[in-house]
């Protein structure tokens, strides 16, 4: 009978129910700078909540939510405006260069992979850039993952979800920076 | 009656670890800028409203 309540104690216990609220930001690494002057506006026009993951029990059922301090709306329209910043860029509302993001989608998932386990997280943006030569419409998807052979936090979810909207956000840069320079 | 009780939990156990979800992502950016020609297909009346 001992055997029982502590096997089923340990099962219980595998269960998170209390959810993990993020308050940490987006943190820009960019450093390069475009060569001349651009202007450009930017718009996010998906409206998204702040729920980013779940956390899992041992059997993959969701059982509690993984937030972040703002909703995935705002996190990408700030972290374009803070890395066309950095880049150089000057971020005028009547610029001639708009640019338009809608978020496909932006999650992190908990699951097991490869003998082992991890947040898997995917950041897939569709962008329409305006410029004096037309509207212009590409889709950018970025991976990252974060993995262990037992355990994962969900801070650490966030983590990866942050590197990987930081990649998305440079790949579009990049290419938005040679669409505009032509 | 007890031994079947362990033996159920502990298949329980194993049965749910083998069906957690996996994860792959197929999805690869595109490589190249595509024309819209026609914007009021594609964008909405907030997006248009912004281009504009």
């Amino acid at each position: 009978m001992k055997n029982i309540i502590l096997l089923t104690t340990l099962l219980i216990s595998s269960c998170a129910f209390i959810g993990h609220k993020d308050n940490r930001d987006y943190t820009s690494t960019t450093s390069k700078q475009v060569d001349k002057n651009i202007s450009i506006s930017v718009f996010t026009s998906s409206k998204i909540n702040n729920i980013v993951g779940h956390i899992k029990n041992g059997w993959g059922m969701e059982t509690a939510d993984i937030e972040i301090k703002q909703s995935r709306t705002d996190l990408i329209q700030n972290a374009f405006e803070q890395e066309f910043f950095k880049m150089g860029f000057t971020l005028d509302s009547k610029s001639d260069n708009k640019l338009i993001t809608r978020i496909n989608q932006l999650e992190t998932e908990l699951a097991q992979e490869k003998g082992g386990v991890g947040y898997y997280s995917i950041c897939d943006l569709q962008l329409y850039l305006k410029t004096p030569e037309g509207i212009f419409e590409r889709n950018i998807i970025e991976n990252d993952a974060i993995e262990s052979l037992w355990y994962v936090t969900a801070e650490e979810g966030v983590s990866s979800l942050y590197k990987t909207v930081n990649k998305c956000i440079s790949t579009s840069i990049i290419e938005i920076t040679k669409k505009v320079q032509k | 009656m007890k031994n079947i009780i362990l033996i159920s939990l502990l298949l329980l156990a194993f049965s749910g670890c083998a069906t957690r979800t996996k994860v792959y992502f197929n999805k690869k950016t595109n490589d190249r800028w595509i024309n819209v020609s026609n914007p009021n297909e594609f964008l909405t009346k907030e997006e248009l409203d912004f281009i504009n």
